[in-house]
């Protein structure tokens, strides 16, 4: 049997285990809060592989090697460092979530009601364009690496990805797509903790080290110039998107309120590790002289290279999985914030049958065309990612202040965001794409910082704690 | 400023064995909330 044949049915077979273990578990989901965000009852295992499960892509898999073959040690800690950080630096806001609005379904519910009407308009017109930019990237990025890695063709790796998430998404929604991947994360751990030390017993650590010595000294440097740039734009792009993703709000509410602290510090030392281990391929590559055409190809063509065949199947069974959990994760977020935010406001008195119909259609619906326009394979995910970041970073500082100081004015809230998005894409095309990331977070902290100190409001938190309550009223 | 060999050997190791006592870790998790019925 061909190495294609096999590695389609490892996806066949590992879809099918998750559409079933979607249908069982979707027999527990009865309402459309079950189905969008879970009931704030979610443990530490569930919790956490929930959050390893989103952020950890097939790609970072795959990136994080790339980078720490571009920039050496220290591009892989700076690639570790970024997601490591955001989701750490995530729990005290997490925390306060919980606090403020103890009743709130998305990060809908704390734009709405922190701010005014033209904050929460702009707020979810670039939220939907970067979680759609997002699942793109996932499905564009997915199948190139399917395709240039595993040998599965681009549309088929993209169109069999797309349709088990699809389905096993649309079963049984959050309960499902948080249920499933724990064992998702599970099958990623195991590759991490596999290849790399296979491929280390075969070559030993100090060969590698004095190759790289000899062949490229260079990346063994820890103040390489363009790793630190990584790390610093790496953080802020990270922050960005954890803090403004709605897959993180819904975590938040979804887990127990005193175990998310330890969720989500567990979280950020996972997705700091499993990078980390991944990148550790990277530097055979360099110490041995033996690179593939595609540098992004890295990790499993020295996992291949020392492992074998086998190696290589788990080294797919691990990217899949990683791929599609994130994919799962993103458009499963996406139907959240559009039917508690968009749809409940048009349909104030949709009932619980109704919601949760149209939950599952929108989960259809969003998941074939995200499938569509992925199939052409327009851009690269790196590219988008660092994009999109700009976006992301725009509203780091309205979300922090807005969650823990009542001096932040709606209007300069507003106006920050703004400029910090043109100021952003502005520095993005003229000066270069990460430092765009950097001068919109500084655009956004500074203009909200100065902005509420010299036109302070005095918000009444009160608002916000009394969201659900007041949701539960209308729908009755 | 390079890092030295120790260092290297070091941060290969720890990652990897940091990877795997983490899932070791939220698998203890799993079973005990499990048991506990205090999963979802």
């Amino acid at each position: 049997m061909s190495a294609f044949s096999v590695n389609i049915l490892v996806i066949l077979a590992l879809g099918a285990i998750f559409i079933a273990s979607s249908w069982y578990i979707s027999k527990k989901v009865s309402t459309a809060d079950d189905y969008i965000s879970g009931n704030g009852k979610l443990g530490v295992a569930f919790g956490t592989t929930s959050l390893l499960a989103f952020w950890i892509t097939g790609n970072t898999i795959m990136a994080a090697p790339e980078a720490a073959y571009g920039m050496g040690v220290i591009g892989a800690i700076a690639y570790s460092f970024l997601g490591g950080v955001a989701v750490v630096a995530f729990s005290p806001l997490g925390k306060r979530i919980h606090a403020i609005i103890p009743n709130g379904k998305t990060i809908g519910d704390f734009y709405k009601n922190r701010f005014d009407k033209k904050n929460y308009y702009f707020f979810l017109f670039m939220v939907f364009i970067y979680i759609f930019g997002l699942l793109m990237t996932q499905g564009i990025g997915g199948g190139l690496l399917l395709e240039q890695t595993f040998h599965i063709p681009y549309e088929l790796a993209v169109v069999l990805t797309f349709l088990i998430v699809i389905i096993y998404a649309s079963m049984g929604g959050f309960s499902s797509v948080t249920g499933i991947a724990f064992f998702q994360v599970m099958l990623i751990f195991v590759v991490v903790i596999v290849v790399p030390p296979i491929v280390y017993f075969n070559t030993g650590v100090a060969p590698i080290y004095e190759g790289i010595q000899k062949l490229a000294p260079e990346k063994l440097d820890l103040l390489l110039p363009s790793g630190i740039l990584f790390m610093f734009a790496g953080a802020m792009m990270g922050i960005g998107e954890v803090f403004m993703d709605n897959t993180f709000w819904q975590r938040a509410y979804a887990v127990r309120k005193e175990k998310l602290m330890s969720i989500f510090s567990l979280a950020g030392i996972g997705w700091f590790f499993v990078p980390l281990a991944t990148a550790t391929l990277a530097f055979v590559a360099i110490g041995t002289d033996q690179a593939p055409e595609q540098v992004n190809q890295v990790a499993p063509y020295i996992a291949e290279i020392y492992g074998g065949e086998f190696v290589s199947w788990v080294f797919l069974v691990g990217v899949w999985s990683a791929l599609a959990s994130t994919i799962a994760a993103i458009l499963n977020s996406l139907v959240s914030l559009i039917l508690n935010d968009v749809y409940k406001s048009i349909n104030p008195n949709a009932d619980n049958k109704k919601l949760l119909k149209m939950a599952k259609v929108l989960t259809v619906v969003i998941g074939v065309l995200a499938l569509l326009i992925s199939l052409p394979k327009f851009l690269t995910m790196l590219q988008m990612l660092i994009f999109l970041g700009v976006i992301n970073a725009a509203f780091v500082f309205p979300i922090i202040y807005g969650l823990f100081w009542k001096k932040l004015n709606a209007d300069v809230s507003f106006w920050a965001a703004i400029l910090a998005v043109i100021g952003g894409y502005i520095a993005y095309y003229t000066i270069g794409s990460l430092q765009g990331v950097v001068v919109s977070g500084w655009i956004s902290f500074l203009v909200c910082w100065i902005g509420s100190l010299v036109k302070p409001a005095n918000y009444d938190w009160e608002k916000l704690y009394r969201v659900g309550a007041v949701q539960e009223v209308t729908r009755k | 400023m390079i890092i030295s060999a120790e260092a290297f050997n070091i941060l290969i190791w720890v990652s990897i064995v940091g990877s795997g006592s983490l899932m070791f870790y939220i698998f203890g998790y799993f079973l005990y909330e499990l048991k506990r019925k205090k999963i979802w």
